[in-house]
């Protein structure tokens, strides 16, 4: 009886092996994927679009996700991941400088290595496919300054700038793109704020806070939706109107589209998060084959895009559109691929 | 003054140092910070207190008890979730659409099951409550992402957010719930024999079982408490966001035992008054919302925030021990009388 048992089990076994050896045959090989955070909503989206995208180009994609931007649990990761020898590791780096020996590790072992969402500027990396955040930060500025001018003829108000986590560079770099665009306007009083963790009864409060002492703000620009949609809710609970205040956003979280179709945000800068994972899908084969992709300008997913060649390796550099009341419902905006 | 009535003001200050830095703090931003010195503003402190304010009593009871509960700030933001899932009307809500009540009675089952859970492993399993809730911390978030897929909800059922936009006159309910919270948890911590026998267990368990007491029912108590507590703060959160995010709620667990020590609660368990706690979470939301109107650079807040805590928690260090020695020369004193 227990000899049949196990000779049942031996064989299950085998077809079980066989089975798994034919899955693997199929595909291209092993891909890592090394996530950042499972907290914001961007990232968790991120995650399941660079897996699809990374399949769909024949890949087996295996994502670690480094708790909350815990830099020496992805540089364990990292070390993890070059030890099953993949055919490449994507990282969205919790910190691109802690990171960069991890990655100089991975890549004398042969392992071509992807940068995705934020830059690693310290080492060579194969490839980036990124938002240029800065350039967000530009786009908002912009968009800020007209917004101004509708109001009062002429570029001139006051501002509550509500930045993120200070340590993620996200966020630094929307406010210096903002910055660099704002300075050009000395009639305009920012005053900069900072929600912890990117955390949302954070960025209420401080809204809370500041309208209590300064009525007669004009404009508020949270750098992400989730603290846009508590501003929101705040200027709810305080009575406001939805023209009363101007409220201009970044990301383009589903929640943020829905607050542009209620009318409370006139703009958010998106974070072309589908584009960017289609963007290394799309040169995966080239960079694992070791040859150089052509620098110049792309078209991924609609949305306009240019390859550069920086010090630390090629960029392929995909900047968001200004979502408002006329395009929100374009599907081509990440915010209405994912979710229910 | 007699030197026995001075002695006694000097204790009862002691007592009620927190209260004081407090006080000398807010007298001091009126004075010197323009837009500081009204009465919205007061309010603002008073309302952006209430969820430090309550993750702090769950805290507290815990640190009172000898045990510490890790997992209060996770519990919250699970509930958080939870509710704006349940009650939430944007596309990545159940669709369920539950009103307050129901919302609130399921929240409070899921917080006492998480406390129960806690509690179990810390008593049935003696596995040390720091591990054990340390592990709470990281799962029990997480089950609120799993539950949303890491999105965020929006726009929540009229009768929970009204909770964040009403009040008595000028009183926002969410102060009001706040001080009833405090004032029947001092009340149920000085008042009633359970109360006290939180106290018992955390100044010396072998003592308090020698005496009759069930350690274990106790222990089972606070950590359900606390949990169901948080899980309430949770429920506020929601309400005040309108909606829920992944991140919401994250770091407050150190502010609210940043609001503990400031009450002047004691580590070492079986010592602390909850007039203290209260207190400290309103020093904390004093300074947050002196650093929101204030114009400067944002990278030196967290520098400011941390220094006036540490400045907060030492001044109570030095007083505790200037209470110590006077209550040692008084009884000196009483002894020399009496030979």
């Amino acid at each position: 009886m227990s000899k049949r048992f196990m000779t049942v089990g031996v064989v299950a076994l085998l077809l079980l092996l066989f089975s798994t050896s034919a899955i693997f045959a199929q595909s291209k090989g092993v891909i890592y994927y090394l996530s950042p955070n499972q907290f914001d909503e961007m990232q968790t989206a991120a995650t399941v679009m660079l897996k699809e995208a990374v399949e769909a180009a024949g890949y087996t994609c295996r994502t670690v996700t480094a708790g909350n931007e815990d830099v020496s649990l992805q540089l364990n990761q990292l070390d993890n991941a070059i030890s099953q020898n993949p055919a490449a590791i994507i990282i969205a780096a919790v910190d691109g400088v802690a990171v960069s020996d991890g990655v100089a590790r991975a890549r004398a072992a042969g392992i071509p290595v992807f940068s995705f969402n934020r830059v690693i500027s310290e080492t060579f990396v194969d490839f980036h496919s990124v938002a240029g955040c800065k350039m967000m930060g530009i786009r908002a500025g912009h968009e800020i300054a007209r917004l101004l001018e509708e109001k009062y003829g002429t570029v001139k108000g006051t501002v509550l700038d509500i930045m993120g986590d200070p340590s993620d560079s996200y966020t630094t770099l929307i406010e210096e793109g903002f910055r660099e665009v704002m300075e050009q306007y000395p009639e305009v009083i920012i005053e900069t704020k900072i929600a912890q963790a990117w955390e949302a009864s954070r960025a209420a409060d401080i809204a809370e806070d500041w309208l209590t002492a300064h009525p007669d703000t004009d404009l508020i620009f949270p750098h992400s939706d989730h603290l846009t949609a508590a501003v929101v809710a705040v200027l709810q609970n305080k009575g406001y109107e939805k023209d009363d205040i101007i409220l201009v956003s970044c990301t383009g979280m589903p929640m943020g589209l829905e607050l542009i179709r209620e009318g409370w945000i006139s703009c958010i800068v998106e974070e072309p998060v589908s584009a960017q994972a289609e963007g290394i899908a799309m040169f995966l084969d080239d960079i694992i084959a070791g040859n150089t992709p052509e620098l110049g300008p792309y078209l991924v997913k609609g949305i306009e895009a240019e390859l550069i060649e920086m010090p630390y390796g090629p960029e392929l550099r995909i900047t968001g559109n200004v979502i408002d009341i006329n395009n929100v419902d374009d599907p081509i905006w990440w915010g209405n691929q994912v979710g229910n | 003054m007699q030197k026995s009535s001075r002695v006694k003001i000097l204790a009862w200050i002691f007592d009620n140092i927190a209260w004081f830095i407090l006080g000398a703090l807010v007298i001091i931003f009126s004075l010197t910070i323009e837009g500081f010195a009204q009465w919205p503003i007061y309010r603002n402190i008073l309302s952006h207190a209430i969820f430090v304010g309550i993750l702090a009593i769950a805290e507290a009871l815990c640190i009172i008890s000898g045990e510490m509960d890790l997992s209060t700030e996770s519990v919250m933001a699970l509930a958080a979730v939870l509710t704006a899932y349940l009650a939430g009307t944007s596309t990545d809500a159940s669709g369920l659409r539950m009103g307050a009540v129901a919302t609130l009675a399921i929240v409070i089952a899921v917080g006492a099951l998480m406390g129960f859970v806690n509690a179990f492993f810390v008593v049935k399993m003696k596995i040390n409550s720091f591990i054990v809730t340390l592990a709470g911390y990281l799962a029990y978030r997480a089950v609120g992402l799993v539950i949303t897929g890491g999105r965020g909800v929006l726009n929540i059922h009229p009768s929970i957010v009204a909770v964040a936009r009403t009040g008595i006159g000028p009183i926002p309910m969410f102060v009001i719930i706040m001080v009833a919270l405090y004032a029947v948890f001092h009340w149920f911590l000085g008042r009633t024999k359970f109360g006290r026998y939180i106290y018992y267990v955390g100044d010396s368990r072998d003592a308090a079982f020698n005496a009759g007491i069930r350690v274990s029912r106790v222990l089972f108590g606070v950590f359900i408490l606390s949990s169901v507590l948080s899980a309430v703060a949770g429920w506020l959160l929601a309400a005040r966001t309108n909606g829920s995010s992944p991140s919401l709620g994250m770091g407050m667990l150190f502010e609210a035992m940043a609001a503990v020590v400031i009450g002047g609660v004691s580590l070492q368990g079986g010592i602390g008054r909850l007039s203290g706690v209260f207190a400290g979470a309103l020093l904390l939301s004093s300074i947050s919302t002196v650093i929101s109107i204030v114009g400067m650079n944002p990278f030196y807040m967290n520098i400011i925030r941390g220094a006036l805590i540490l400045a907060a928690v030492t001044l109570d260090i030095v007083i505790r021990n200037a209470r110590a020695r006077l209550t040692y020369l008084s009884t000196a004193e009483a002894t020399v009388k009496s030979s």
